[in-house]
């Protein structure tokens, strides 16, 4: 008895709670598109399809608790995004493509972080019910809104650097907020509930992937270490929802995303930044990796952290005698990759730790339970295999972070 | 319909270098990483796949058992829309892509293209495992013992028929 009144209660509350006032004229007054360039359409059709569909997700938030959130969503954040849209479209339309892609490529992060935020509520919502205490929702909500915000207020500033910079700060943000979105609903026994939430973490990674695949083809991208692989999540009904994103959807838009980088209407360095986004890792070392089809199986994930590197005195066959014999300038072995003239037991290992202790450094395991990264430092360190400039060194380890070798590589490899 | 040469030269000193350091002591990644440097030759159609100003004739120095067991890995996972990249010993990658009834195959060293069928490629990449097989078995028997080899030469590829 006391329920029932209590759930009336709380119906009659919601019925005096503030309208919600959904201010897009995508979504009050929808109308085609205008003509477009083809590849500026798709981001623009994938952004109008993520407003959409996040908006459907937001009226799921119906409890006074995420009511407030639900508001602010509605009236100020679809204004922002929509009004972005408007004015990418109008520069697109007016052939200022550089500047269309720009915009553009702010809302393709912003709409990240906006969908991110829609699920985490979501979550909440159903945690709220299942009886999770209120403090711990609401430290995990303020845990995700401490980690997004800057990424948020660099995608609406439209700034590439600071948006890659702001990415770069936290390159496992959406790893976490997936995670997250993965283990709450269960957490609280609300695996039903797993549904509501999975399509919008699956267009979070469809994006990131198709980066992803992007990134690994940019020549351009020559700062970077290219393609990481993100992790894809593993969610109950990732599978209906995962139709929606097919591989041939997928190849489409890196391959839009590729050829608006070489145009220059995206950023390069943003697109590799959120194509880290998940914190992924790069293809399996020492072993031929899949690439392309987001249903594969992937290569392991990183350990994180990485243990700490020795690079011990070792063997002909491996550690630092073995660089040294195979790597150092003056060694007798020919064709194959150099340290610079000069450089010898000291530098090498200095350089090894500089490599792996380095924020870029991103570790994977390979078949044989093997360490591997690459790192770009920056500057000559060598010659590569056929006698190119080297600026990165790769450096392979056993899983206690034993270095087994490590040699200078063109970058990008 | 493509020709598939895939084929390694035994360096007999590496070999003899290699033998000293008892490799069926040493760890699976040791041995697919710094062991059995010999000069390996891929060539399709004529295109020397591996070819690089610094190594003539086509033939690259690669770990046998690494770049074997990586070869055969990925000749099975070729598939539509799938791109199979491989990194080769001291940087580079080998990569397939498979187009209509082709495979694109690609070395990033020398940006060279060729095209083979994805069958073409299985078969020569398992030819090429029995002979590294045949090859240590006759060298360096005692490998044969090693946890890993039947990973190396899975199933029946495990010994001579």
């Amino acid at each position: 008895m006391r329920r029932m009144v209590l759930a009336l209660c709380l119906v009659a509350h919601a019925a005096c709670l503030p309208e919600v006032k959904e201010n897009c004229r995508f979504l009050t007054d929808p109308s085609p598109p205008p003509t477009l360039p083809s590849d500026l359409a798709r981001l623009d059709a994938l952004l109008l399809r993520r407003v959409n569909e996040t908006t459907v997700a937001s009226r799921g938030l119906k409890t006074l608790e995420v009511w407030q959130f639900r508001l602010g969503f509605a009236d100020q954040v679809l204004s922002i995004l929509c009004g972005k849209l408007e004015r990418a479209r109008q520069l697109a339309v007016a052939g200022r493509a550089a500047e269309a892609g720009r915009t553009y490529q702010a809302l393709l992060v912003a709409s990240q972080v906006v969908q991110a935020d829609v699920a985490m509520h979501l979550a909440a919502q159903y945690a709220n019910a299942a009886g999770q205490p209120n403090g711990q929702i609401a430290q995990t909500l303020e845990t995700f809104e401490h980690q997004m915000h800057p990424v948020l207020e660099a995608a609406l500033s439209e700034d590439p650097r600071r948006i890659e910079r702001a990415l770069n700060e936290s390159p496992e943000a959406f790893h976490r907020v997936v995670e997250c979105l993965e283990q709450w609903p269960a957490k609280v026994e609300a695996g039903a509930e797993k549904a509501k939430t999975a399509k919008l973490v699956w267009d979070l990674t469809f994006l990131v992937v198709a980066t992803w695949e992007a990134a690994g083809e940019l020549a351009e991208i020559a700062a970077s270490r290219g393609p990481p692989i993100p992790p894809i999540p593993a969610l109950a009904s990732g599978g209906a929802a995962a139709a929606q994103f097919s591989p041939a959807a997928m190849a489409e838009l890196a391959e839009a995303i590729r050829r608006l980088v070489a145009s220059g209407a995206l950023d390069a360095g943003v697109v590799v930044a959120l194509s880290n986004s998940l914190g992924g890792t790069a293809p399996t070392s020492f072993q031929m990796s899949q690439a392309g089809d987001p249903s594969a199986p992937r290569a392991s994930p990183a350990p994180s952290p990485p243990p700490r590197m020795t690079v011990p005195d070792g063997t002909a066959k491996s550690g630092l005698r073995h660089i040294l014999m195979r790597h150092a300038f003056d060694t007798m072995a020919v064709n194959v990759s150099k340290f610079l003239r000069g450089m010898g037991a000291a530098e090498i290992r200095a350089l090894i730790l500089e490599a792996a202790s380095s924020r870029t450094a991103a570790w994977r395991i390979a078949p044989n339970g093997f360490l591997v990264t690459e790192v770009n430092l920056g500057r000559a360190i060598g010659t590569d295999v056929d006698g190119n400039i080297a600026t990165a060194l790769k450096i392979v380890a056993q899983g206690d972070g034993s270095v087994v070798t490590a040699f200078p590589l063109k970058w990008p490899p | 319909m493509a020709t598939v040469t895939l084929s390694f030269q035994a360096d007999e000193a590496e070999l003899r270098r290699d033998l000293s350091e008892k490799p069926e002591a040493h760890l699976a990644g040791v041995l697919e990483l710094t062991f059995f440097f010999m000069p390996v030759q891929l060539a399709i159609d004529g295109v020397q796949v591996l070819d690089l100003r610094n190594h003539p004739q086509g033939h690259l120095q690669l770990p046998l058992l690494g770049f074997c067991a990586d070869l055969n890995r990925a000749v099975e996972k070729i598939g539509p829309g799938v791109r199979v990249a491989g990194e080769l010993a001291d940087g580079g990658e080998l990569r397939f892509l498979e187009e209509g009834e082709k495979v694109k195959v690609w070395c990033t060293l020398n940006d060279r293209v060729t095209y083979a069928t994805r069958l073409e490629l299985v078969a020569a990449a398992r030819k090429f495992r029995d002979e590294v097989r045949d090859w240590l078995l006759k060298n360096v028997p005692a490998l044969q013992t090693h946890e890993h080899w039947t990973k190396w030469f899975p199933g029946v590829s495990a010994y001579p028929q």
